[in-house]
């Protein structure tokens, strides 16, 4: 399977990946060169600037390199599963993983870095645009006041992998991703933990992470990845940091597209929103069985497809941010009717009556299915009614009326037109008798015989 | 007025009004036919009120709320357990029911909040029920106190909000060990507060913890001990029991430190009449008695009548609820329908908390109870007990008849005994009931599939570091117990600060999940009335197949409802009422089966080589048919079958086996038929099952005993075998009332007359799903189990035969001819002498 950097490379082109069968024969042999390939295509991913000279200091000292990478090959060959009871290799941070061991100002800490460039798109989608998204119109996709005045250039996307499903004491964040936005370019950064024993510094450098960033973006960390974070940080007895306003984009994601695509996965989201389809992504079901053979073997196995894994997931973070915000916007015509009336319902109760009416119309005007239509209408006239506009609220009733004559909640409406707004009694009788509604027309007949 | 008039000064009887209290009742039995059944009649006197002041010093608050419930004085084990734990050391009280323990454990822990607001406290018990009800009582002891902590339920029924109101406002947290361990202790980052501060874990009904759950709630307190001390904290235990044999031994061992003892009640009890009845024989050939459900109703009817407010104990679900009905039909004249009421553990909690309102205020006169009482929920005072068989314990029979009895004036507790052999076994030696020893409760806490259970619970909580324990596992112990369950890569050692090994859980598991404290799990099936569309009650799985089947007739508040439908997959009975005169008990069928022979051995004796041997087998218990019983008359009105998925278990089992042709030397050499040494076979092993519950230290209910054949099929010699109670006989016997489970049905014969080969074998497997080690341990002492079950049945000074020993010899005619000529206890004792068994003294 080839490096992560070579992969990141490839993010956003779409395109078959190299096809690489394992074989065992042969694997050694190829595995040599993947070793080589992979610490090119490290330094490919690595600070875009230098990205020139690397590798022009990388062409020359390539042979050195892997004579070395070579010996450390054949000495992790050798080393067969730990016998029972048998002490795990202590120090493998010159292992083939991407990222390298770096000095933090709390101790050493396992990091894989990527800087993307402006232009890096994600699928069809830039991921700059998440740096676009405005806090105001973010604060109320989310339902959270208290994003409107976030800053959102500091925000700090984060992602973790785990040991289990679970948040309790014994599940492991393993890998702990965050990404944000330096300047035009977003800058991927991965905490790796080579052993249990690398977790006090790994939580201290995150704290710092958060302690810089003005809100934190995550997808279901509200119920999964902060909560387990958190159980960490008591675990090594580090007083968590307090947590800044969080966006949790799975939440977003329910409220918009819940209705037209059902799934609410990541990589959902990715294929039918991003338009990104990942090539041989680690199943999530395999992450932690890919960890613990590492730390207990000290091979890293497919861990490298675990790294990437992770980093796709910030990046798509990133995007889908900017792309659920973007469409919030204003009514996209080309975006399905389903989704205009999931904006619309999203802005009547983020209190943007103006928003929700645009998109109930553009809904209603689709060409979605029936249901879809009559929902809309009848959101449309609701928010006709509150805004006391009688006329639009007549207009958007009726027009439902025309799609579905039988409809009693149409029906409904109409009668409490008629009867509240238009005063119009009789049509308000008309569609109660419609509705067989006893209490309500013997009332209206009351009413209708006094006057 | 003249001497003549003062004469005759007594009471003049007067027919037209009926007598009242229980010394009416006594008078009109002692003078009738049931005094001549009464095989015990004995007074325990009164013992007045011991008391003393309420100390002094106790926070003003707390003595304000007793003032505002008319406590003034303390007695003196309350005083006693309060200055023990305001000293800092662990408590258990063990004082007879109704005696105010609760105030044992409640005065030091407000005392404590009082003094130490953000203290916490743990109460753990075994139900849902008695935590509920217990939150009642102390939210109003907390109000009158004017402590502003919450007393807050935290099991599986609390709601999400509520449960982080447990989590960051409960000063006292009321929850059960099964939530403990699954629920809180893995996830102690998030109660990282409330373990910090908490001061006292009180364990209530500490009788409960016995046998295997005992072992697991043990090793639940060694992590939470560990968990506590984590977050920088040493909680101090108070402990409360019903009366157990060896209530400070039990509380160390559960605890894993030595604990003192309040044992002497001060609370004052009245004047105790204790009666066994046994009922009549009705039919002297067969040696048939009286229904003891009946003969109970009439006792009952009697009290009722005299206005006595009384608690009748059935044995099973169905003997409730047709004792209910009795009762009901019986008083109609007397009393008003609602004035009796069932109660068990099938009801819905609104149900009963309605219930325990109405006994209060008097408007329910008599509760027909399975044993959902006896775990001390407070129904207030009641004059008399009447317990329809007896319970199978002697701790047992005296919690039930603790439940009746004032502080002042007398009480009565009746035990109505029935026709199996422990209860005639009981009615023949009555005196036991007073004078014997209650049992001993035991536990083993380093049972070792238990406690790896537990370590990985623990490892997966907190890593383990060089050099720590495990409550008293000592550290080379659990570095090797570390050590294996490396090698199964569930925890993975790696260098820690200061150069200690240290191992962090490593599997995706979250192992509480995989570890039941219970054997008996916990899902119920909702029964669902089809007129009405409406949940009426909920069942535990293992009673539904004796209880539930198609056809059965479910019992419910004396109403009659038949199951039209079960639904096995989604747990739901859709029952409709119907009134039957019959209602329905199952028959079912027990078989023990060899999956796997992991260990076989010979036992070498002088006159024998036995074949003991391990391994693994599946129990199979299925309900095979249903029979229609009558009411009032008890007759067999007809059967029908069950089709039901068999409830399979597969355990470990030790097994010893008698080859065919040491049994026909034996029954050549002593003139004895199969079927002597069937059952003298049976009652051997019943001692084998004793000396093997007390050497394993569990619950009798751990372990299975079955007498079968070493090719697996076991119901051709042992039919009686089968039918017998199935391990968790307690739960089993909800199915039937015992008397009618041996009646009638499927009788294979003793001995099937084809007679081919058999090498009969004495099974003893672990009662619980996937077995805790028990067999093992039995094959490695399976010398010592054999001389120590002759030793036991030697020495025991009954003359044929006792629960103590080889059973109840319970007289019934065997063999081809119909003739009993062997008692069981010298047949049991001509087979010892033929292996050449030596005894040990």
């Amino acid at each position: 399977m080839g490096k992560l950097g070579r992969r990141l490379a490839r993010l956003g082109a779409a395109g078959p990946a190299t096809a690489e069968p394992e074989d065992a024969a042969a694997s050694e042999r190829k595995a040599k060169v993947r070793k080589l390939r992979a610490e090119l295509d490290r330094m490919v991913a690595q600070d875009k600037v230098r990205m020139a000279e690397k590798r022009q200091a990388l062409r020359m000292a390539g042979l050195e390199r892997a004579a070395s990478t070579e010996d450390t090959f054949a000495r992790l060959l050798r080393t067969a599963e730990p016998a029972p009871g048998a002490r795990v290799v202590e120090d493998h941070h010159d292992l083939s993983l991407p990222g390298e061991l770096t000095e933090t100002a709390h101790g050493e800490v396992h990091l894989v870095r990527h800087h993307l460039e402006p232009a890096h798109c994600h699928g069809r989608t830039p991921v700059l645009r998440g740096l676009e998204a405005c806090s105001k119109l973010t604060a109320r996709l989310a339902l959270d006041p208290s994003l409107a005045d976030c800053d959102l250039s500091r925000m700090l996307f984060i992602d973790t992998e785990t040991t289990g499903l679970s948040t309790a004491a014994g599940t492991l964040a393993f890998l702990v991703g965050v990404a944000y936005f330096e300047d035009q370019s977003l800058t991927v950064e991965q905490m790796l933990l080579r052993g249990h024993h690398d977790e006090p510094a790994m939580l201290r450098h995150l704290a710092e992470h958060l302690g810089r960033a003005s809100c934190i973006v995550s997808y279901n960390g509200k119920s999964f990845d902060w909560p387990l974070l958190r159980t960490r940080f008591v675990m090594n007895r580090i007083p968590a940091p307090p947590l800044p306003p969080h966006l949790d984009l799975l939440h977003c994601a329910r409220r918009v597209f819940k209705r037209r695509l059902g799934s609410l996965r990541l990589v959902q989201m990715e294929r039918e929103v991003l338009g990104f389809t990942r090539e041989h992504d680690v199943d999530g079901s395999e992450i932690p069985g890919i960890y613990l053979h590492f730390l207990r073997s000290g091979r890293p196995g497919r861990l490298d497809g675990v790294i990437e894994h992770n980093a796709n997931d910030l990046i798509a973070l990133a995007a889908f941010l900017g792309e659920i915000v973007r469409r919030f916007e204003d009514v996209v015509r080309e975006d399905d009717p389903l989704d205009h009336l999931s904006y619309a319902v999203v802005a009547e109760r983020a209190k943007d009556p103006e928003r929700a009416r645009r998109f109930a119309l553009a809904a209603a005007a689709g060409g979605g299915d029936l249901e879809c239509t009559i929902d809309a209408l009848l959101l449309a006239a609701r928010i006709a009614r509150r805004a006391k506009d009688v006329a639009a609220e007549y207009a958007a009733l009726t027009e439902a009326l025309s799609h579905d004559p039988d409809d009693p909640r149409i029906h409904l409406e109409l009668a409490k037109h008629h009867e509240h707004r238009a005063k119009d009694l009789e049509a308000a009788l008309h569609h109660a008798k419609v509705l067989e509604d006893e209490h309500r027309i013997s009332r209206l007949e009351r009413r209708l015989d006094q006057s | 007025m003249s001497v003549e008039a003062r004469a005759f000064g007594g009471k003049r009887r007067l027919p037209w009004t009926k007598g009242r209290g229980i010394e009416s009742v006594l008078a009109g039995w002692s003078s009738g036919s049931v005094g001549r059944q009464l095989v015990l009649d004995e007074t325990l006197p009164a013992r007045p009120s011991q008391a003393v002041e309420v100390p002094g010093d106790l926070d003003p608050a707390v003595r304000g709320a007793l003032h505002e419930r008319g406590i003034t004085e303390l007695y003196t084990h309350q005083a006693r357990s309060l200055e023990l734990a305001r000293a800092g050391k662990d408590v258990v009280i063990a004082t007879p029911t109704a005696s105010g323990k609760s105030l044992c454990y409640n005065l030091p822990v407000l005392d404590r909040l009082a003094r130490e607001p953000s203290a916490r406290a743990l109460y753990l018990f075994p139900t849902k029920a008695l935590s509920r009800d217990q939150e009642h009582a102390l939210r109003g002891f907390l109000g009158d106190a004017g402590l502003p902590h919450g007393a807050i339920t935290f099991d599986g029924d609390t709601p999400g909000d509520a449960r982080r109101a447990a989590r960051e406002r409960a000063g006292v947290l009321l929850s059960n060990p099964d939530m403990l361990h699954a629920g809180v202790l893995p996830h102690h980052a998030s109660w990282a507060r409330f373990f910090a501060s908490l001061r006292y874990v009180v364990l209530d009904e500490l009788h409960t913890y016995r046998g295997v759950f005992g072992s697991h709630l043990a090793n639940v307190m060694r992590r939470l001990q560990r968990i506590a001390r984590f977050h920088g904290a040493d909680p101090q235990f108070i402990l409360a029991s019903a009366t157990i044999g060896n209530p400070a031994e039990h509380a160390s061992r559960i605890v894993g430190r030595p604990v003192e003892l309040v044992g002497e009640s001060g609370a004052p009890t009245g004047e105790r009449r204790v009666l066994v009845y046994n009922p009549p024989v009705i039919n002297p050939e067969l040696g048939v008695r009286a229904s003891y459900l009946k003969s109970a109703v009439r006792l009952t009817a009697d009290l009722v009548r005299a206005e006595v407010p009384t608690l009748v104990f059935g044995q099973s679900r169905n003997g409730v609820e047709v004792m209910l009905k009795y009762l009901r039909d019986r008083l109609a004249k007397d009393v008003g329908h609602d004035a009796i009421h069932a109660y068990r553990g099938g009801y819905l909690p609104k149900q009963r908390r309605a219930i325990e309102q109405n006994l209060r205020d008097g408007a329910i006169k008599c509760v027909v109870a399975t044993n959902a009482l006896e775990l001390g929920i407070d129904i207030g005072s009641l004059d008399a007990v009447v317990c329809a068989g007896y319970p199978g314990t002697l701790a047992g029979t005296w919690q039930r008849f603790g439940r009746a009895g004032r502080r002042e004036g007398s009480s009565l507790s009746v035990l109505v005994t029935s026709s199996a052999p422990l209860d005639q076994y009981v009615a023949s030696s009555p005196r036991s009931l007073m004078s014997a020893g209650v049992e001993h409760a035991r536990i083993d806490p380093q049972n070792v599939e238990i406690l790896l259970q537990h370590l990985k619970c623990a490892a997966f909580e907190l890593p383990f570091e060089e050099g720590d324990g495990f409550g008293d596992v000592s550290q080379e112990e659990l570095e090797d117990a570390l050590g294996f369950l490396t090698s199964h890569h569930v925890v993975n050692p790696s260098p820690g600060p200061a150069g200690k090994t240290v191992w962090h859980w490593a599997s995706d598991s979250y192992p509480a999940n995989g570890v039941s404290l219970r054997a008996v799990g916990w899902d119920n099936f909702v029964i669902i009335d089809l007129d009405s569309d409406k949940i009426i009650a909920e069942m535990d799985w293992r009673s539904t197949h004796t209880m539930l089947h198609e056809q059965a007739i479910y019992q419910h508040a004396a109403r009659q409802y038949q199951v039209e439908r079960l639904d096995y997959e989604n747990h739901k009975a859709y029952v409709r009422e119907v009134k039957p005169d019959y209602y329905t008990t199952a028959m079912t069928h027990t078989k023990v089966t060899v999956l796997e022979e992991d260990e076989a051995a010979e036992l070498r004796l002088p006159g024998a080589t036995l074949e003991p041997g391990m391994g693994d087998v599946t129990v199979i218990q299925r309900v095979v048919g249903y029979k229609k019983i009558k009411f009032h008359t008890h007759e067999n009105s007809g059967y029908g079958d069950v089709h039901l998925p068999e409830m399979q278990m597969h355990t470990t089992s030790f097994w010893l086996t008698f080859p065919e042709r040491w049994v026909n030397e034996l029954m050549a050499a002593h003139m004895l038929e199969r079927a002597d040494v069937v059952d003298g076979l049976r009652g051997i092993l019943a001692a084998m099952k004793t000396v093997a519950v007390t050497g394993l230290m569990v619950d009798p209910r751990d372990l299975g005993s079955t007498l079968g054949d070493r090719s697996g099929d076991g119901e051709a010699f042992s039919p009686r075998g089968l039918m017998q109670p199935p391990p968790h006989s307690g739960k089993a016997r909800d199915g039937a009332p015992p008397q009618l489970r041996s009646a009638g049905g499927a009788h294979r014969g003793v001995l099937s007359s084809g007679g081919g080969g058999f090498d009969p074998t004495l099974f003893l497997y672990d009662a619980i799903p996937g077995g805790v080690g028990l067999a093992s341990r039995l094959m490695d002492e399976r010398d010592s189990l054999l001389r120590r079950t002759r030793t036991l049945i030697d020495g025991c000074g009954c003359t044929s035969g006792c629960p103590a020993c080889i059973g109840p010899d319970v007289g019934v005619p065997t063999g081809e001819t119909g003739v009993r000529r062997h008692g069981r206890s010298d047949v049991a004792k001509k087979i010892f002498d033929h292996l050449g068994v030596p005894a040990v003294h």
